[in-house]
C-alpha cells in the first residue's frame, strides 16, 4: 500500500520543522561597529551588543562593557553597527534597539538621564563637534543633540526620505548625509537646512559612509558607482562603476582614491578625473565590505572572510597575504600605535603588524 | 520533465549540493522577487502574492493530476474495501490493490509532486525571504553576492517590508498570519484528503489533518511573514483548484471537524459468509460485483466491461 505510514508523516514534519528552525535565526542582526583609539584606550564591541573600553598596555584586558548586565531592567541593545565617535571624554554610539547612548569614557556610566530615542534601528556612525552629536536612523531622520543633555539641537529632524545607513559627514558647518533613496544632502550643522538646491541623486541606495576630499564628496552604493560628488553645488564630477556595491568607506591619500567593493576588488581611481590609478583593480578573496587603512606606508585590506593583506599603495601589488583571521570582517579597523586593530564578526580583535603581516597578539 | 530532473541531479553533483541549490533555486528566486517588486511600484508583499499565483499557475498541471487522482481515489473506495473485506493474505491484498491502480489508471502518488514542489518552494522562499528582507544589514551584504547584474534589479533595494499589518521580514506578532496558515492549511488538508478504507488510514489522516496545520502556526510564528503570506495565498489557490475540478461534488461539509469524527466512527458491514469463504481460496480472474452503496455504479462499470 502506497499510504505514508504514521512514522514516516512524524519524520516529515519533524523535518520541516527542524528545516525551519534550523533556518531560523541565520539573519539575526550581529553588528559590525569598527574599534575606535582615543588616548589610551581602546574601545571596540567585543560581544554583541556591548561595548567595551580596553586597555591595551594590559593584554587589552577590559577596563568596562556596557551594557554590564546589572541594569534594570536589562538592557539588551541587540547589535551595534556604527563606530562609536568619542568627544569630551565621552563615548557616543547608536545601536540596533533605536538608541543613542552617551557614556562616559572613564568608567562606561550613561551620562545623560536617559538613552535619545528613535524610531528606527541605527546602523550608521555618528559624526560629532564640539557641542553636538549628529545621528541618523533608519527612520530616515538626522538627529543633532547637545553632547552633555541629550536634548535635541534642531527644531525638529531632518527627514531624508528613507533608512539612513551611511555615517554622516561633518566638514566645518556642514552635513553631509547620504540616504538609501540614493540622495546625498549637504545640511546646515547649526540649523538643519538643506543648503543646495536640491540633493544629489542616483536611483539606487548611497550606503557607503561620505568622505569630504579637496572639496569632492565621495560616496558609493547599490549602483555599483563611486560619486565623486562637488562638496559646495552637489554636482556630480565624475562616477566609477564597478561589479558590484560599495559600502565600505574610501580611504584617500594624496590625490588618490582607495575604494572597496562587494565585487571582491580594492580600487585606486585619481581624485581628479576618477580614472584607476593602478594597472588593475588588487583582488581580495572575498567581498570588501570593511575600510582599507594606510599604516606605516602599507595599505591594509581586510575582506569578508577575514583575509587581510597588505599592499603597496603606488602600484597595488600586494606586499603580504592573506593573513587568515578564519573570521567574518565587515567592520572598518582602526590603527593603534602604528598596528592595524581588526574586529571580527562577534567581537574578537586582532593585532596586525602591517610590516611584517602577522598577528602582534590576539586579544 | 525527466531531462530538467537530470539536469537537477547534475548540477547538484557537478557544483556541489550548496551551490547548486542557490544557483538553480534561491538566486533565480531572489532575483524574480525583485523583478516582480519592481513592476508593482516597489510594493513587496504585492510581488510575493503575485509570485505566488504565477507559480501556482505554472503548476497547474500537477495540481490538476493530484486533485483528479484524489477524486479516483474516491471513487474507487467502494472496490477498495470490497478489496479489504475480500483478502486477509496482505500480500494478497496488496496485489488486488496494485491490480485496481493498474485498472483504474490510478497513480496512489500523484499528490506527492505537487507537496514536493510546495516544500521545495517553501523553503528555497525563506531563504530568498532571509536575504531579500533580512532585516539585518548583514543578509544585505549577502544579498549583493546574489542579485544578477542588472541594475533595473536593484532599484527598490532595500525593500519595502510593510505590507498591511505585516512586517514581511520578521515574524507575525499579532498571530493572525499564523492562525490564517492553520486554517488554510486544515481546509486545503481536508479537500485534499482520500478516504481512508482502513481504521490505521483513519487514524493517520486524522492526525495530518490536526498536525499538518498546528505545525505550520507553529513555523510561521518563527519565520519572516512573507513566506507565510505565500503560505496562505497558495492554500487559497489549492481551495479554488479544488472546487474547480469536483463542482458541485465536493462536500464543504467535509472540513468539519465532527464530519471527520462520523466517518471514522461509522461502523463497517461485516463480511458474507461465501465472501469470507472466497478470500482463503483462488484469486478470482476479475472482481466480483458487491451489494453496497455504490452498487449502481458498480454494475455499470461491468456492463461495459
Amino acid at each position: 500500500m502506497a499510504r505514508p505510514h504514521p512514522p514516516a508523516v512524524l519524520a516529515f514534519l519533524a523535518l520541516v520543522m527542524l528545516g525551519a528552525a534550523g533556518c531560523v535565526g541565520t539573519d539575526n542582526p550581529k553588528g559590525w561597529a569598527g574599534p575606535v583609539v582615543e588616548g589610551d584606550l581602546l574601545v571596540a564591541s567585543t560581544d554583541k551588543g556591548k561595548l567595551s573600553a580596553l586597555d591595551p598596555a594590559d593584554d587589552f584586558s577590559k577596563i568596562w562593557t556596557f551594557p554590564s548586565g546589572d541594569e534594570e531592567p536589562e538592557l539588551k541593545l541587540e547589535a551595534i553597527y556604527g563606530t562609536p565617535v568619542v568627544r569630551g571624554g565621552n563615548v557616543y554610539f547608536g545601536a540596533y534597539d533605536s538608541k543613542v547612548y552617551a557614556l562616559n569614557l572613564a568608567d562606561g556610566k550613561p551620562v545623560w538621564d536617559r538613552p535619545f530615542d528613535t524610531d528606527g534601528p541605527i546602523v550608521a556612525g555618528f559624526a560629532a563637534s564640539e557641542t553636538a552629536l549628529y545621528a541618523a536612523s533608519e527612520d530616515g531622520n538626522v538627529y543633532a543633540l547637545d553632547l552633555v543633555t541629550g536634548s535635541p539641537a534642531w527644531d525638529r529632524p531632518f527627514d531624508t526620505g528613507a533608512e539612513v545607513w551611511a555615517t554622516p559627514l561633518l566638514a566645518g558647518d556642514r552635513l553631509y548625509v547620504a540616504s538609501v533613496n540614493g540622495k546625498l544632502f549637504a545640511l546646515n550643522a547649526t540649523t538643519g537646512e538643506p543648503e543646495w538646491d536640491r540633493p544629489f541623486e542616483t536611483g539606487h541606495g548611497l550606503i557607503s559612509d561620505p568622505v569630504l576630499a579637496d572639496g569632492t564628496v565621495l560616496v558609493g552604493g547599490i549602483d555599483r558607482e563611486l560619486h565623486a560628488v562637488n562638496a559646495e553645488s552637489g554636482e556630480e564630477l565624475w562616477s566609477f562603476k564597478t561589479d558590484n556595491w560599495f559600502w565600505g568607506r574610501p580611504w584617500v591619500d594624496d590625490g588618490t582614491v582607495y575604494a572597496p567593493s562587494l565585487d571582491g576588488r580594492l580600487y585606486a581611481l585619481s581624485l581628479a578625473d576618477g580614472k584607476p590609478v593602478w594597472d588593475a583593480p588588487f583582488e581580495a578573496k572575498e567581498p570588501l565590505r570593511s575600510a582599507p587603512v594606510l599604516a606605516g606606508g602599507t595599505l591594509v585590506i581586510v575582506d569578508k572572510g577575514g583575509n587581510v593583506f597588505g599592499l603597496d599603495p603606488a602600484e597595488g601589488s600586494k606586499e603580504w597575504g592573506p593573513l587568515e583571521l578564519e573570521k567574518t570582517v565587515l567592520a572598518d579597523p582602526a590603527v593603534l600605535d602604528g598596528k592595524v586593530i581588526v574586529s571580527a564578526e562577534g567581537g574578537d580583535l586582532f593585532n596586525v603588524d602591517p610590516a611584517a603581516g602577522s598577528l602582534v597578539v590576539t586579544p | 520533465m525527466i531531462g530538467a530532473l537530470l539536469f537537477i541531479a547534475g548540477s547538484f553533483f557537478v557544483m556541489g549540493p550548496g551551490v547548486a541549490w542557490d544557483t538553480l533555486f534561491i538566486n533565480p528566486l531572489i532575483n524574480s522577487l525583485l523583478l516582480l517588486t519592481n513592476l508593482v511600484a516597489g510594493q513587496f508583499g504585492v510581488a510575493i502574492i503575485l509570485f505566488t499565483v504565477i507559480l501556482r499557475v505554472a503548476t497547474i498541471p500537477f495540481t490538476l493530476r493530484q486533485l483528479q487522482s484524489t477524486r479516483a481515489m474516491q471513487e474507487m473506495q467502494p472496490r477498495m474495501q470490497e478489496i479489504q473485506k475480500k483478502y486477509k493474505d496482505p500480500k494478497r491484498r496488496q496485489e488486488e490493490t496494485l491490480k485496481l491502480y493498474k485498472e483504474t489508471g490510478v497513480n496512489p502518488l500523484g499528490c506527492f509532486l505537487p507537496m514536493a514542489i510546495q516544500m521545495l518552494v517553501f523553503f528555497a522562499l525563506y531563504r530568498a525571504l532571509a536575504f531579500v528582507v533580512g532585516g539585518s544589514p548583514e543578509s544585505l551584504v549577502g544579498l549583493s553576492q546574489r542579485v544578477y547584474p542588472w541594475s533595473y534589479l536593484t532599484q527598490s533595494v532595500p525593500l519595502e517590508q510593510s505590507f498591511l499589518w505585516l512586517e514581511l521580514g520578521r515574524p507575525d506578532k499579532t498571530y493572525i498570519l499564523p492562525l490564517m496558515v492553520g486554517l488554510s492549511t486544515y481546509v486545503q488538508t481536508r479537500l485534499s484528503q482520500t478516504p481512508a478504507t482502513t481504521p490505521q488510514q483513519q487514524q493517520q489522516q486524522q492526525m495530518m489533518t490536526w498536525m499538518m496545520p498546528l505545525v505550520l502556526v507553529w513555523i510561521t510564528l518563527a519565520l519572516p511573514s512573507g513566506v507565510g503570506v505565500y503560505w496562505v495565498i497558495s492554500n487559497v489557490f489549492s481551495v479554488f483548484a479544488s472546487y474547480w475540478v469536483y463542482g458541485r461534488r465536493m462536500s464543504w461539509r467535509a472540513l468539519l471537524p465532527t464530519a471527520a469524527v462520523t466517518e471514522a466512527k461509522r461502523p463497517r458491514p461485516k463480511p458474507q459468509p461465501e465472501e469470507q469463504e472466497e478470500a482463503e481460496g483462488p484469486a478470482p480472474s476479475e472482481p466480483r460485483e458487491v451489494r453496497s452503496a455504490h452498487g449502481k455504479r458498480r454494475g455499470k462499470r461491468k456492463k461495459r466491461r
